[in-house]
């Protein structure tokens, strides 16, 4: 292939423009070479250069190093001073070349931008979207401390399948669900369109848009071909669902991506915001509930916290919002189709060609497709 | 083969464990997660026992099998013409890649029966499930899966497969 499959679909009827350009600028990184990771010693007078061009006088930074965690993005922390005076801690978050998931970061810094005063997230400070200054396109914003999980709970270095112990699960769901009804409450207009478009042009709009960008996904990423991916596709189109009011959609909100402190039980940050985008409500809703914990007595848990009845219930309940059964359950197979993406196709393609500095992790992940398969299956048989 | 596969993975897992890792300073978060991964991957590599040949010969055949049913219902299908004579190229070359992408974009046209729908999701829910459990329990030692009960070892999967043929 030449180019993205993307590029067949109408732009702004069957695809968000601003996402099908994404995709294809990802499908010409291919040709690239192995990407080199830098060393914290060769980012740190990139990064003073560029606080410099950002107009903060004698930045002078400390403690550069690299953080673990998360599949997609590089991140460092440092701490920076001006001269003498200690400013804040900071993270920035760099793309590689390509990761476990194309997402672009214009999007990620215009959501962030406005949320930031009516939800607990990260400050965005500083934006290179296009790398002209650190090499590749990178946000920087403040550190927020925090775990994403209690001290005493097991889990896998992906944070997938993650229970959140008993202790701490009321409290928490207490502050998912807080946090969940006021990012669904936001006006999703917060931009006039200039980086997120709205699918607002017919009552399918919505949900073709999601499902094309994942089909093209994975026809442009899979190394092999799954005949159970063609028939969820096939499911998906004949079950499209009409979508009744527009929304934030965070798209990856589940536990693992927000920090809590262990000893209020409080979220202290919501992260990774890199998929967010204009859509159905029940989007987050089925991509909660395809993030499983289970528990000792085998009860599955959405997102590690609840049931998904309860999920429902409560959701309903603060927002006044009616759970539609078919539109959940249609997003639930989206979800779980997308991680199958994510784990069995890009995450594979792009280790194979060498082009993240995760790529042990991405090989890692790409075993976990098996597990989201089977959950595809079981969707797929009750549908 | 003296040294064999397994005596060289172990010896890269105690390099890994009781060397390399706690030589690692613990402000290096990346770099111990990236270690970890390393031992996780060897420790899947050794529970495998070099059968990745075997267990591609096993879902080629299944792959095969299932194409040629979905072939036999997807004759009576006008609309699937074009998909499916890339399908049945892809068989007669016996190209195993173009056989599994050509099954599924046959399975993803909407434009045919409700007859031919319900029938090639049957098939393909029976064929995937058994495919599923192969994958599954090939990366069982990683962790992932949360239902460990239903999975096999691969030396029992392998077995099974060979008797079942």
């Amino acid at each position: 292939m030449k180019s993205s499959v993307v590029t067949a679909l109408t732009s702004g009827v069957d695809i968000e423009p601003s996402i099908q350009a994404m995709l294809q600028a990802n499908f010409s990184a291919r040709n690239e070479g192995v990407y080199e990771p830098l060393s914290p010693q060769q980012m740190e007078p990139k990064l003073l250069a560029f606080l410099a061009a950002q107009g903060l006088a004698e930045a002078r930074v400390e403690g550069f190093k690299r953080m673990g965690g998360g599949a997609s993005k590089e991140q460092f922390v440092f701490d920076l001073y001006a001269g003498d005076k200690f400013v804040r801690k900071c993270v920035l978050r760099m793309d590689p070349l390509e990761s476990a998931v194309v997402t672009d970061r214009a999007k990620e810094f215009g959501v962030m931008r406005a949320v930031v005063d009516k939800l607990p997230v990260p400050p965005v400070l500083w934006a290179d979207l296009h790398g002209e200054h650190l090499g590749r396109p990178a946000l920087i914003t403040g550190f927020i401390g925090g775990v994403t999980k209690p001290s005493n709970n097991a889990g896998n270095v992906s944070g997938l399948g993650t229970l959140i112990s008993e202790p701490f699960r009321a409290g928490l769901s207490q502050e998912f669900m807080k946090y969940l009804q006021i990012m669904h409450g936001i006006s999703p207009d917060f931009d006039d369109g200039k980086v997120f478009q709205l699918p607002n042009q017919d009552d399918y709009q919505a949900a073709r848009w999601q499902l094309n960008w994942w089909v093209s996904a994975w026809r442009d990423d899979a190394i092999e071909g799954l005949p159970i991916m063609g028939l969820a596709e096939r499911w998906m189109r004949d079950n499209l669902p009409k979508t009744s009011e527009l929304v934030i959609v965070h798209a990856d909100y589940r536990t693992g991506n927000y920090l809590f402190d262990e000893q209020s039980q409080k979220i202290t940050a919501i992260l990774d915001w890199e998929l967010a985008h204009i859509g159905d409500y029940h989007e987050d809703l089925g991509w909660i509930a395809c993030h499983q914990g289970k528990t000792n007595d085998g009860e599955v848990l959405a997102s590690g916290l609840m049931p998904l009845a309860e999920l429902c219930s409560r959701y309903t309940a603060m927002t006044g919002r009616v759970v539609d059964k078919q539109a959940l359950y249609f997003y639930q197979v989206l979800s779980v189709y997308k991680c199958v993406v994510i784990c069995l196709a890009t995450s594979a393609r792009t280790a194979g060609n060498k082009h993240s500095h995760q790529d042990i992790l991405l090989s890692w992940l790409t075993a976990a497709g098996y597990a989201f398969v089977d959950q595809l299956i079981c969707l797929l048989e009750e549908a | 083969m003296n040294p064999s596969t397994q005596l060289r993975l172990s010896t890269m897992m105690r390099a890994m464990t009781d060397i390399i890792l706690p030589a690692i300073p613990a402000s290096e978060s990346m770099a111990q997660e990236q270690s970890q991964l390393l031992i996780g991957h060897i420790a899947a590599l050794m529970a495998q026992d070099g059968r990745e040949r075997e267990l591609q010969a096993h879902n080629a055949a299944n792959l095969i099998d299932v194409a040629k049913q979905l072939i036999l219902l997807a004759e009576l299908e006008k609309l699937a013409a074009e998909k499916l004579a890339e399908l049945n190229a892809a068989l007669a070359g016996n190209d195993i890649a173009k056989i599994a992408f050509a099954s599924e974009r046959l399975m993803a046209d909407c434009d045919v029966s409700a007859g031919f729908k319900s029938k090639s999701s049957e098939l393909m829910i029976n064929y995937a499930r058994h495919h599923s459990v192969v994958g599954r329990s090939w990366f069982s030692p990683m962790g992932f899966d949360s239902k460990p009960e239903e999975l096999l070892d691969v030396a029992s999967l392998l077995t099974a497969s060979a008797a079942n043929n």
